[in-house]
């Protein structure tokens, strides 16, 4: 089931082109990484998925009806540069975007304090903003994307100036609320940070789509053949076809290989020729990372 | 109706009242202003009162025009004497119970015309200067009276007090109080008023604007609810925010007066009540005239179509405000920071700077072409259609220029918002008037 579907999307700005027919489908309850380097047009996707900004031509569908504003509260969108009011209160602050998303107020206030306290920030509730250091700030604003509970939630760049220890917090809750049923888009420019969490990636490169699908399968469909093997035995020689890459001592006794092998040669062929030679610990399919893929896409 | 505008509104009201700096100006404002209306008639008093404060002046009559004699009042005490220039002049100077010297010559050309020189040891004033020169003139024309033959006392009682009682006769004929004084003073003050509030309350629109695109929360909320929305809820916000300030201002002047006036001296009042009437305290005959002069005033205000005033003044205050912010949120938006922002608030501000400038001209002929046709430009009818109301303003032409002023806001809002919706999110490059124009015509 579909839950976001953008289609033939074009944006041009004064002498560039930011986004050439672009297409892409969020399905329900999954989690879509919008990949691209900086430059690529996943911010101004983004903003005509939000109708902060108007396609040139194409359309957008929510729930398989074109996107009103009343979609808007449905969704969740943590922008890449983002900010909050200084001057205004942790908990008033929350209240207020809360309430702009149509959360009627004692409800709001529950649940502001149910995520405060997930986020150990209940202390710091009646403090001013400007008070907080910036990732405690960021939590505040992770709050506010999610408060009113969207069924979309759109982030972008999310990762970017926490630290290592909120990075992974806020990775878990992603996961959470994907668990319970939230789509999930997220946009970055760091490829490596998103395999993990996204099942499905699109790629846009210079205002085009270059790549849309299940990590997994594109994955494999930039597979190089490469095996990495772990195995107590000092190869020297390797069946027809395969070629030796690399060769390392890991200790002593035991060596690490990476080979080369082909398209048209099963790996098992390469497994039984090894198991023959000795004991086999590690065996595997080195499938390229989505930095590897965008490169080769790009070059 | 407001929905979503209405919550802003409310986040703009509340966090701004809540400030310490919007209660300091508050109960500061009336304060000075008690302070102001006080402190010149009471330290102008003061001044009178202390001992030696005339002004003793010397004559050197060489004509013998006063014929010896000129009269000394409480402000000035005059010394005739006799002798060479340059010998009394060096004298004066070493003189200590002398502050002016006055020569009095004819002039060679015209021996029936004096002429004064008058040297100080320090400047004097205007109304010192004025009062000598008018002193020795009196005089001057007395002698001449006296030695054409009409006796003293013809002379006594020919002299006038003129009390001018302005009136205007209304449509249905009913004679009514016109002190142009007045007039001018209310007009003058509701304009100020006006200009002022635009100023500070625009500028607060704007620096909220840029405050929201720096710190990149707009990006938020907009995701949320049309730019056009954000902005009306600041504008209307900030808006209600001046409307209670000036409410305050009002009620905490009342009160202020009332409770000053009732720990106050008596004397003060007096003083305070001539100053009013604009004679100033030193003046004498002020006092004299004070009680009809007061009540003249009070007339005046009475007699005003205090409907109209007061129904135009925060009609126009608001329109104007309401105008001017929007644009103010154009600017804010289309920069990064309030430094940037002066390059484009001088020409959105020229019309109103310019509208205050011609209102001095306009007080002059409140029912000229300039007037009217200045009433009906919305950018500048806040100042001047404000400033002839007390005159009494037709009433097809102040419905005319408020239809105007609405039509003007709508369309100024509407090409406001879309500077606005473009420029929020817009950073780093610096927009020229030619980027500025083409957001507004292609939105």
């Amino acid at each position: 089931m579909t839950l976001l579907q953008a289609e033939h999307i074009k944006k041009a700005y004064e002498g560039h082109v930011a986004l050439d027919d672009v297409s892409l489908t969020v399905p329900h309850a999954s989690i879509v990484g919008l990949l691209g380097p900086n430059g690529a047009g996943k911010t101004s996707l983004i903003r005509i998925i939000n109708q902060i900004i108007l396609p040139d031509a194409g359309r957008v569908l929510f729930d398989g009806q074109p996107m009103e504003r009343q979609h808007l509260e449905q969704m969740g969108y943590l922008p890449e540069e983002r900010g909050l009011y200084k001057k205004m209160q942790v908990e008033e602050h929350l209240l207020y975007l809360a309430r702009l998303k149509g959360l009627p107020a004692k409800e709001a206030k529950q649940r502001i304090r149910h995520w405060l306290e997930r986020f150990e920030l209940m202390k710091w509730r009646n403090k001013k903003v400007e008070e907080l250091s910036k990732g405690m700030q960021q939590k505040v604003q992770f709050i506010a994307t999610v408060l009113h509970r969207p069924r979309l939630v759109i982030l972008d760049e999310p990762f970017s100036g926490f630290d290592p220890v909120n990075a992974e917090i806020v990775k878990d809750e992603i996961l959470e609320l994907n668990r319970q049923g939230t789509t999930i888009m997220l946009s970055t420019h760091r490829m490596e940070s998103v395999e993990e969490l996204c099942k499905h990636v699109v790629m846009l490169h210079a205002s085009r789509k270059v790549l849309d699908g299940s990590t997994r399968k594109i994955r494999r469909r930039f597979k190089e053949h490469v095996f990495e093997v772990h195995m107590a035995a000092d190869i020297e020689a390797l069946p027809e076809g395969f070629s030796l890459l690399d060769k390392k001592t890991v200790e002593d006794g035991l060596w690490a290989y990476r080979i080369q092998g082909a398209e048209h040669l099963p790996p098992n062929d390469l497994l039984r020729f090894l198991i023959d030679k000795g004991q086999v610990i590690h065996f595997e399919e080195v499938l390229p990372s989505m930095k590897d893929i965008f490169i080769k896409l790009v070059s | 109706m407001l929905g979503k505008t209405g919550i802003v509104i409310h986040r703009e009201f509340s966090t701004r009242v809540r400030t310490k700096a919007f209660w300091i100006s508050t109960f500061l404002t009336p304060l000075l202003i008690v302070a102001l209306m006080v402190l010149p008639p009471v330290l102008s008093m003061m001044y009178a009162d202390s001992e030696g404060e005339a002004l003793r002046v010397m004559v050197l009559d060489e004509s013998n025009l006063l014929q010896g004699q000129i009269d000394t009042s409480k402000s000035l005490v005059f010394n005739i004497i006799e002798g060479d220039y340059k010998e009394r002049v060096a004298q004066f100077k070493e003189y200590d119970k002398a502050d002016v010297f006055v020569y009095l010559s004819v002039r060679p050309a015209e021996p029936a015309q004096p002429e004064v020189k008058i040297i100080s040891k320090k400047a004097l004033s205007l109304a010192e200067e004025s009062s000598i020169v008018k002193a020795i003139q009196q005089r001057i024309e007395e002698i001449r009276l006296l030695e054409a033959g009409i006796r003293e006392e013809v002379l006594a009682q020919s002299k006038v007090k003129l009390r001018a009682h302005t009136l205007v006769l209304s449509k249905e004929g009913e004679e009514k109080a016109a002190n142009s004084g007045v007039l001018f003073g209310i007009g003058m003050f509701l304009s100020f008023v006006i200009y002022l509030s635009i100023f500070i309350y625009g500028a607060q629109v704007m620096r909220g604007v840029i405050e929201e695109k720096t710190n990149r929360i707009v990006e938020v909320i907009i995701s949320t609810l049309r730019p056009i929305e954000l902005m009306m809820g600041k504008v209307l916000g900030i808006g209600l925010v001046g409307l209670l300030q000036f409410a305050l201002w009002i009620v905490l002047t009342i009160v202020l007066v009332q409770v000053a006036t009732f720990l106050m001296p008596a004397e003060w009042t007096t003083a305070m009540q001539n100053n009013a009437q604009g004679g100033g305290a030193a003046m004498p005959e002020a006092s004299q005239v004070a009680a009809g002069g007061m009540g003249a005033v009070f007339q005046t205000i009475m007699d005003l179509n205090i409907a109209q005033v007061v129904f135009g003044f925060l009609f126009y205050f608001l329109g104007g405000y309401f105008l001017y912010s929007s644009l103010f949120a154009a600017v804010g938006a289309a920069v990064d920071s309030e430094s940037d922002a002066q390059q484009f608030t001088l020409p959105v501000t020229i019309p109103l700077i310019l509208a205050f400038i011609m209102a001095q001209i306009v007080l002059n002929h409140p029912d000229g072409q300039l007037a009217f046709w200045l009433s009906m430009i919305p950018l500048t009818s806040p100042i001047i259609m404000v400033v002839r109301l007390p005159y009494g303003v037709p009433g097809w032409e102040l419905i005319t220029s408020m239809a105007c002023m609405v039509v003007g806001f709508l369309l100024v809002t509407w090409l406001a918002a879309r500077i606005y919706r473009i420029g929020i999110l817009s950073y780093g490059k610096k927009p020229s008037y030619k980027d500025l124009w083409k957001w507004m015509i292609r939105g």
